[in-house]
């Protein structure tokens, strides 16, 4: 166990910078997510993390020890690959035992710690095969295997459910999760798949090109999201956004957006003609009249029911639209729909630096 | 309803026209493959007058060792046999050692010069040996080292490590590096990554290149004729180049020599042809 810290991080390829300036402070025990879409540098972070990269500039501390420049074997942290990255000419019993092997472990010490992981793992009757005899999910638990037998202070996982299939991969997150809440280990998790970010993490960080968008809870990052990038890239089905403008409308700012007049709560510290991106999720509509002062026209042109709810795309003031309702809602391709956007669960944005319209600025 | 004939077809699985063609063409391929083989075998095992009878024997009851015993008492076959093993052996084991660390390197580390490097061992292989013979053996000679082993090895492994090493990085870049990486958070140093997990994966590509390598170096007439002037020195295809006469060839003692250089070459490939199946990195990544 183990804090980890990430302090003014950078990292160069050749001579592209492909992060900048990340600093992260990760608590004893805390599973951090690290969530974006490809190429954004997590996986670089992470190996950076694993001492894999080399930090350019800035500091990585594991437990307070400063880990530049120190090798891999001697971080003490495990990690679990995407391939998994067995060693397909050893046993499942030899691959977890790989570790304790170069630690010069005695034999009986070896065993017995196998054993342990393979139990915790369900990996019993599977000791003595090969890895090419394994389906993907035992693999995958043979590559955590390896990982907790060595009873590491941090576990890396780069993106390591991404090689199974949709259910398998939903199975597994729990079991990851569950492993967590045992072991109760340090754990850093690099995906790109929002969901797994949001149902497995205490604590999100979520990047885009080489910066640290914002970090926080899954439901903070859900509930606040510091910009356009984090608002839309958390939650699914993802979030809409419409471009406007702040009209006041004596004293009250009203948005502007094509034939879309909407009442802005309680704001009105909003200045007049302000360019801003109004975001609301496909769930945080209600169905209304025409006549209501928020009704908003939705040309419909998609209809998607998913069983419990159903998705109804189209356009509003010119811009593609998702909304979803519980149940199925009677409308067909080609009709007009009325919604009106759940005020208090929306989201403004400045239209020019994307960035967070913040409560305090909208009382 | 019982169908007997279906049952009858399962039993004997029905050979289309097109396989049995197939296997025909094989078969014939093979035989032409083989003749050659079967040919020296018979000739050395003949005793002298048989060898130019018309029409020439398949099969004699005649069939003898004579030839091998005359050849063994002609000449220091033995000597050439142990003189050709040591430097084939010589030259596999030191063109692997250095080709396997070579192609680990470049494989592993990121080098701006690579390409240029995996090129230039390709253009070494271009160039003609009989270019080389001229001052290959002014440079051996001048320091005293002809009729020696370690020239010998010394000089085919020129010859033989860069294919070696060209060979090995192709084997190892099948390797991923994820297991490397793996190796190494599991504390395992940058050798015994390479000796522990690494080798033993590229364990059909290291196979391969030694019975290159082997059969590179045990086939190999101009530098065993170059660097060689003592005829105890004398490597196999040189010994049996000599058993040419000016005047008379005694071919049965000549095949019986030929096989003698044979059977070194089907036991190399007949312990590391079971090694040369492909696939056995299979179930290291996903799949």
């Amino acid at each position: 166990m183990a804090t980890v810290d990430i302090r003014n991080c950078h990292k160069f390829f050749d001579r592209v910078e492909v992060l900048h300036d990340v600093s992260i402070a990760i608590g004893d025990g805390e599973f951090v997510v690290l969530v974006g879409p490809s190429g954004c540098g997590k996986s670089t972070l992470l190996r950076m993390v694993a001492g894999l990269e080399e930090v350019s500039l800035g500091e990585v501390l594991i437990d307070g020890a400063l880990m530049n420049g120190v090798a891999p074997k001697d971080r003490n942290v495990a990690m679990v690959f995407q391939n998994y990255a067995l060693y397909p000419h050893k046993t499942v019993a030899e691959n977890m035992g790989f570790s304790l092997k170069l630690a010069k472990r005695p034999k009986a010490e070896i065993e017995r710690r196998v054993r342990e992981a393979a139990a915790i793992l369900d990996l019993e009757p599977y000791l003595d095969r090969h890895p090419k005899q394994l389906s993907g999910g035992q693999r995958q638990r043979v590559a955590m295997g390896r990982a907790i037998v060595r009873d590491p202070k941090v576990f890396l996982f780069d993106e390591p459910l991404s090689n199974l299939d949709a259910k398998l991969r939903v199975q597994m997150r729990a079991e990851v999760k569950s492993l967590h809440r045992r072991l109760g280990t340090t754990a850093i998790y690099v995906t790109h798949d929002q969901v797994e970010a949001m149902t497995m993490a205490d604590r999100i960080v979520v990047m885009r090109d080489g910066l640290v968008e914002q970090i926080g809870t899954p439901r903070e990052l859900y509930e606040a999201p510091g910009n356009v990038f984090v608002a839309g890239f958390i939650g699914s089905p993802a979030m809409n956004f419409i471009r406007g403008r702040v009209r006041l409308d004596a004293g009250r700012p009203v948005l502007e957006a094509a034939d879309i007049r909407l009442p802005l709560p309680g704001s009105d510290s909003l200045a007049d003609g302000r360019e801003v991106l109004f975001g609301v999720r496909p769930r945080h509509f209600s169905i209304c009249g025409p006549e209501d002062p928020a009704a908003c026209r939705l040309d419909v042109e998609v209809v998607e029911p998913t069983g419990d709810e159903t998705e109804i795309s189209g356009r509003m003031a010119g811009v593609w639209i998702s909304v979803a309702f519980p149940g199925e809602p009677r409308v067909r391709p080609g009709e007009e729909l009325h919604v009106a956007p759940l005020l208090d669960r929306s989201h403004l944005f400045d239209a020019e630096t994307t960035q967070r319209i913040s409560s305090e600025e909208r009382p | 309803m019982p169908r007997p004939s279906s049952r009858l077809a399962a039993a004997v699985p029905a050979v289309s026209p097109l396989a049995a063609l197939r296997y025909a063409l094989l078969l014939l391929a093979l035989a032409v493959m083989l003749f050659p083989l079967y040919w020296m075998i018979n000739t050395s095992l003949k005793p002298t007058p048989e060898v130019f009878l018309d029409p020439p024997t398949f099969f004699s009851e005649n069939w003898s060792f004579e030839a091998y015993g005359a050849l063994f008492e002609a000449r220091p076959i033995g000597r050439y046999f142990l003189n050709s093993l040591v430097v084939a052996s010589g030259t596999t084991v030191l063109c692997l050692a250095l080709a396997s660390f070579a192609a680990y390197g470049i494989t592993r580390f990121k080098m701006r010069i690579e390409p240029l490097v995996i090129i230039a061992l390709l253009f070494i292989k271009m160039l003609p040996e009989a270019l080389l013979v001229v001052p290959y053996f002014e440079l051996i000679s001048d320091v005293g080292m002809l009729d020696s082993y370690a020239a010998l090895i010394t000089v085919y492994s020129t010859f033989s490590l860069p294919l070696a090493t060209w060979m090995l990085i192709g084997f190892f870049r099948m390797i991923p590096k994820e297991l490397d990486e793996a190796a190494l958070m599991d504390g395992a140093t940058r050798l015994q990554t390479f000796l522990g997990v690494i080798l033993p994966l590229a364990r059909s590509g290291i196979a391969a290149v030694a019975m290159f390598t082997f059969l590179t170096a045990w086939n190999s007439f101009i530098w065993a004729l170059v660097l060689t002037t003592e005829p105890e020195m004398y490597l196999l295809p040189v010994g049996i180049a000599t058993l040419m006469g000016e005047y008379q060839v005694e071919w049965n003692e000549l095949m019986a020599a030929a096989v003698i250089a044979v059977v070194p070459v089907l036991v190399v490939f007949g312990i590391l042809e079971r090694h040369l199946i492909a696939g056995i990195t299979a179930g290291a990544v996903k799949g």
